[in-house]
């Protein structure tokens, strides 16, 4: 299947639980003729109909044009997976920095992106992590008075 | 009006130029931090103004707006994160430049469209404050209707081979702009019982997931930068050929940016789009446009600036806060027992004076502050590719919880970068899904207001003369980038049958 077919199914499916989500959107005696519900209405159909459309059309498009555009895309946005990796540490920052303190994470998100980038764990490493919290803990907390989660230890 | 001359006497009796400078080199650092928004910024410094005299506070904080809607361009260009939401149609052509090892002059370019913007918008601030603010008393709920359509129809030219997926883009940008309570029932939409959401989706918390977080994912997942190109870290402003080049853009950026500055919450970012569409329409080079043409970086950030000066139009004539930086201003107005309106000028001239003289500084000021910064800027970006990543991670995640000190919103960022990876995998623009999130708001909810002041009548837009006119731009820019992609797909298809 190429890309676009699979786009366009995803974006059926998309309209069709925006659809659903839309619904269950409560009435209330203080809205218009238009109402809350009006507009979602409206872009859910869209979505559908464009997703159908587009859908269609790679269906019936030339198999030769289709295989030269994916192989472009695909040597241009390489591994997928280790793409989701590097979110997956900003997934755990956000799940720690509660915890440790806005400090403490941030020079652990530092390391731990770097690390993941390809540097090897050292001594220049945690001290580019440790004055890069120092840095961004002055900038935020001290410099602009943004209260940043403390954590259970500051 | 006051006299100029009484005006620029201020330069020496009193110490507006520091403080002017000190606003703008602050403005510049929070504008240049995702998430510190311009009002943000401002809002910082409001404590500090009490100790200072009325003239003295005003100007520290319009040069700090000044500064801020300048700054916002800055991570745009090198690392593809709009500082704020009217950085992001710089974003496009910017970073395109940065990434062929011209981010020097990039910068240059919004350097010297940002100072050239921000002195027309002075000049229009001074000259046509009476006559603009009648325009902003003119723009009814209909009006807005027309200026929202007129800004959806830029999605059409920015979709140029791939119409349907632009299309699709722009819904969904409006999709997410509809969670949230409803603006004029005030019933809650789509919000699944989170608390989180009940006050919607802030644009720029997509914008930054869809432009940073997703180059991020895609530099990781890529096995070397080959792309990046290592930078010099000088800043090179235009040279006369180019600043030739750009007297149109900036032209039209200009104009825009006066007419969307004076409408109250029409704002910079739908100035900087509008611009951004209207410099390719009008360009000699169109086919440079989101390839890295410096036309492309001109305009919106023209644009963006001119409406630094003239969103304080209505501010100062009738005491309207536009946007949510006039707000704050508008706060140290009031701070100071000065109420804006008519009676200001007569009542207060020397402190109206002063905001002039303080904001044609800290526009100067520009080239100077920028100078300094800028090589700063340029050397980190140069930094090896880790710890940029790194670095920049950091800075987003540290950036956006300052919005609303909320980790739900960290997370709506990094949903927003894996959706950006998807579209970019899946081949579909992020403009049109961004312009959906920032127009969707002020489209439905005029739309909706106009039908209620009429009864569910909708004749009341063709009546109104302002949204008339309005949609009929809208339609003939529709047309007109229907034609051009029309064209552009049968002179493709006549190249393709004469290659053998």
């Amino acid at each position: 299947m190429n890309k676009d077919l699979i786009s366009g199914i995803a974006l059926c499916c998309m309209a069709l639980a925006y659809f659903v989500a839309s619904r269950a959107i409560a009435v209330s005696s203080l809205e218009d003729d238009f109402g809350p519900h009006g507009l979602p209405n409206i872009l859910a159909i869209a979505l559908g109909l464009t997703g159908a459309l587009l859908a269609v059309r790679a269906f019936f498009a030339k198999p030769r044009l289709q295989s030269v555009a994916a192989a472009s895309q695909h040597s241009a946005h390489g591994k997928p997976l280790r793409a989701v990796g590097l979110l997956a540490i900003g997934a755990a920052y956000i799940l720690l920095v509660d915890k440790l303190g806005y400090a403490i994470s941030i020079g652990l998100l530092i390391a731990s992106v770097a690390w993941y980038e390809g540097l090897r764990p050292s001594w220049r490493l945690a001290a580019v992590a440790i004055v890069g919290a120092a840095l961004f803990w002055l900038i935020f907390v001290r410099l602009l008075d943004v209260a940043q989660p403390a954590g259970l230890f500051f | 009006m006051p006299s100029l001359l009484d005006a620029f006497a201020l330069l020496y009796t009193t110490p507006i130029i520091p403080i002017a400078l000190l606003g703008l080199t602050w403005g510049v650092i929070g504008g240049a931090l995702p998430g510190i928004s311009a009002s943000i910024t401002m809002a910082l410094l409001l404590p500090l103004t009490y100790s200072l005299d009325p003239t003295s506070a005003i100007v520290l904080l319009a040069s700090t707006y000044i500064g801020a809607e300048y700054g916002g361009s800055i991570p745009a260009i090198l690392i593809r994160t709009p500082g704020t939401n009217s950085a992001a149609a710089t974003v496009v052509d910017g970073y395109e430049m940065t990434r062929q090892g011209k981010a020097g002059e990039a910068l240059g370019i919004s350097l010297w469209s940002g100072t050239v913007g921000g002195l027309f918008g002075l000049v229009m601030l001074v000259l046509l404050t009476e006559p603009l603010s009648r325009l902003a008393l003119a723009f009814t709920p209909m009006s807005y209707f027309g200026l929202g359509i007129l800004g959806l129809t830029v999605i059409a030219s920015m979709t140029a081979g791939s119409p349907l997926k632009g299309l699709a883009a722009a819904i969904i940008g409006m999709m997410v702009a509809t969670v949230g309570t409803d603006p004029i029932s005030g019933v809650t939409r789509l919000t699944f019982g989170s608390a989180d959401l009940l006050s919607g989706i802030e644009p720029i918390l997509v914008m930054v997931g869809l432009f940073a977080v997703s180059e991020l994912m895609v530099q990781s997942g890529s096995v070397a930068a080959a792309d990046m190109v290592v930078q010099s870290v000088r800043i090179r402003l235009p040279g006369l050929a180019m600043m030739k080049r750009l007297l149109r853009p900036q032209a039209i950026g200009s104009g825009i940016g006066t007419v969307e500055g004076v409408i109250p919450g029409a704002g910079g970012t739908i100035a900087a789009f509008l611009s951004y569409n209207e410099a390719k329409r009008w360009s000699k080079h169109p086919e440079e446009f989101g390839k890295g043409s410096p036309e492309g970086v001109a305009a919106p950030e023209t644009a963006n600036n001119t409406v630094a000066s003239t969103a304080l139009i209505p501010l100062l004539s009738f005491g309207i806060p536009g946007s949510n930086s006039a707000a704050v201003l508008l706060g140290g107005f009031l701070l100071h027992g000065l109420v804006p309106g008519p009676n200001l000028f007569m009542e207060n001239a020397a402190v109206v004076q002063g905001l002039y003289v303080g904001s044609f500084i800290a526009t100067i000021g520009q080239l100077l502050v920028g100078f300094m910064i800028m090589p700063v800027c340029l050397w980190l970006v140069n930094r090896p590719r880790p710890y940029l990543a790194a670095f920049i991670l950091a800075l987003v995640l540290s950036g956006v919880y300052s919005l609303n000190s909320s980790l739900f919103d960290l997370g709506v960022v990094l949903v927003a970068g894996l959706v950006g990876y998807a579209m970019r995998i899946f081949g579909f623009p992020f403009l049109p899904a961004v312009l959906g999130v920032v127009l969707c708001p002020l489209v439905e909810s005029s739309y909706r207001r106009a039908l209620v002041l009429s009864a569910g009548d909708h004749s009341i837009f063709i009546e109104d003369r302002i949204c008339f006119g309005l949609l009929v731009a809208a339609a003939l820019f529709l047309a007109f980038s229907i034609v051009r992609e029309v064209r552009s797909v049968a002179s493709a298809t006549e190249a393709g049958q004469g290659t053998p």
